[in-house]
């Protein structure tokens, strides 16, 4: 059995090699929009492609996943990769299943396990047909996977799906928020972006990363979206987190469900966040955070 | 210009015994910003809007709450229980549609209950139509429809319909239905097919089945300070050293 690996991140690679070899597939293929200097020795054919999805690609992608029998198609959670992912799985009437949790195999199959209702619920999925189409958000990979230099064939698109008119590129971070073992993470409470020191110096003083809720980065863009912890941004599993001035919306949760401890500071008694927390603190957080870092210091607890 | 919204009736109340009973539904929270989308593009280029939504009988009040929005007609693909195959949603979905006019048909980039980010994409696959993703602001330009892309880099591209248009949360701040829009709805006429009549039995039975579904639920200590300013930095502090974060 066949698989093929969709990149878009290129940290993802040694996690979704490592994914498949756990299932038994080897002599995968491998699509990114990136070219790298070695690749896993289980891959077998590398495909360099366009982000902008067109039919000349996706038809090359049709044949390429027809004449190697790929039967499982595995990407990260890149924008561009959720988008071709599902795309694919129309094209060749095959189940596409979009952020899970895990896959293994039985006697019967493959079963998929997946978190879904903001966390609420875990499913188990089998699925009867192949090939499968699936996203997932990779974690950390223990050891390291051997590795050679591969030939990587270019496709070309000539008709893309639309004409980019201008780009921008985002503020990028190279902070790993998803591997931190302390997370201090803020929301909505801060009301100027120059609060967010407060939230910086109590994170290193604790040696942790700061993270936020989603309007943070994508609404107020206080932060890069790498820091922003949610349902569709980072899922998390700190040994602490400490969430500061976040409501706790359904979306927000799926993100920190996993967390080992979780620490609330809210003005809010209702907020919901304190439905989900192991200590929760009601007060204002600029009451709070600077007598923190003030006591903290005291202590001689500095890591900065 | 003929506006298609796809939007979804998600479960706001349920009970898992073996499986999964809905008892309330509510609409998914970015579809209310494919509405706004829909209703933008109704003004600038005079158009009509047809809903389609997927689910059981008693998912109407949901897309009466579209039809509020905007909308002027729907169509509802009822099925007997609540679907977890985007195979199946995304069969049923196309059959409507070739079936009718169509110029742009707009999707939400997730729904909050299964959370896969695919009906868009599946939907424009399957009709052989573009599908461009994660649309965060649309405008016109000279007659031409010009979107914002949230991807890896922030894009601003030009697209001909048709096509498929996901819309993300950040795509403006929806209205607050009002009473006289929900009374109006009532009138609008939504076509109801069973899903079995569209897509047969077999492909109902969908190809992804469901083998456990239980609850994911993580003990809390739910430890409160509600002191003084002092005391509650007391607490944190001795949490810190309880954590072992010192």
């Amino acid at each position: 059995m066949r698989g093929a690996l969709f990149i878009g991140d290129p940290n993802s690679i040694d996690y979704l090699t490592s994914l498949l070899d756990r299932l038994g597939i080897n002599n995968n293929v491998l699509f990114s929009n990136i070219e790298m200097k070695t690749y896993p020795q289980t891959i077998d054919k590398v495909y360099i492609i366009p982000e902008v999805m067109g039919t000349a690609t996706l038809t090359s992608m049709i044949d390429i996943l027809r004449i190697h029998d790929v039967s499982i198609i595995v990407g990260d959670t890149s924008s561009w990769v959720t988008s071709y992912i599902p795309y694919l799985a129309g094209l060749l009437s095959g189940e596409y299943i979009g952020f899970i949790d895990d896959i293994y195999r039985d006697e019967q199959g493959f079963v998929i396990k997946k978190t879904i209702f903001t966390g609420e619920l875990i499913v188990k999925y089998r699925v009867r047909e192949t090939p499968i189409f699936l996203t997932i958000n990779p974690s950390k990979v223990e050891g390291n996977l051997n590795k050679e230099a591969k030939e990587a064939i270019y496709l070309s698109e000539s008709s893309p799906f639309y004409k980019i008119l201008t780009e921008k590129e985002k503020e990028k971070d190279k902070i790993d928020i998803q591997y931190a073992d302390v997370i201090v993470s803020v929301g909505r409470g801060f009301k100027n972006i120059k609060d967010l020191e407060l939230a910086e110096e109590l994170s290193n003083i604790v040696g942790g990363v700061v993270g936020c809720s989603r309007p943070i980065a994508t609404d107020l863009k206080w932060l890069p979206e790498e820091r922003w912890i949610g349902l569709s941004g980072k899922k998390v599993e700190p040994r602490l987190y400490i969430a500061i001035g976040i409501s706790g919306q359904p979306q927000h949760l799926a993100g920190i469900r996993r967390a080992k401890k979780i620490l609330a500071i809210n003005i809010d008694p209702e907020a919901p966040i304190f439905q989900h927390s192991d200590y929760c603190v009601v007060a204002d957080l600029y009451d709070i955070l600077p007598l923190l870092i003030r006591k903290l210091k005291e202590q001689g607890v500095t890591r900065s | 210009m003929e506006i298609v919204s796809l939007i979804k009736a998600i479960p706001a109340v349920y009970k898992i015994d073996n499986k999964l009973n809905v008892t309330k539904w509510k609409l998914n929270d970015i579809d209310r910003n494919v509405l706004e989308a829909a209703l933008l593009l109704k003004k600038t280029f005079d158009g009509n809007i047809t809903v389609i939504s997927v689910g059981p009988e008693d998912i109407t009040d949901v897309i009466r709450e579209a039809l509020a929005y905007g909308g002027d007609m729907a169509y509802h693909i009822v099925t007997n229980e609540y679907i977890f195959s985007g195979t199946v949603i995304s069969a049923a979905i196309e059959s409507i549609l070739r079936e009718i006019e169509y110029n742009i048909i707009l999707s939400g980039e997730a729904s909050s209950d299964l959370y896969d980010s695919r009906i868009g994409a599946l939907v424009a696959s399957r009709l052989g139509l573009p599908f461009i993703p994660r649309c965060k602001v649309l405008e016109e330009n000279n007659g031409n429809i010009i979107c914002t892309l949230d991807l890896d880099k922030e894009y601003k591209v030009s697209v001909e319909y048709p096509f498929v248009l996901e819309i993300t949360r950040e795509f403006g701040k929806p209205k607050i239905v009002t009473i006289l829009q929900l009374l109006r709805a009532s009138k609008k006429i939504i076509h109801q097919v069973h899903i079995e009549k569209l897509i047969g039995k077999k492909s109902y039975a969908a190809p992804l089945e469901v083998i456990g579904l239980d609850r994911f639920e993580v003990k809390r200590e739910r430890r409160i300070s509600t002191g003084s300013i002092e005391d509650s930095v007391n607490f944190i502090l001795d949490i810190f050293r309880e954590e072992r974060i010192l």
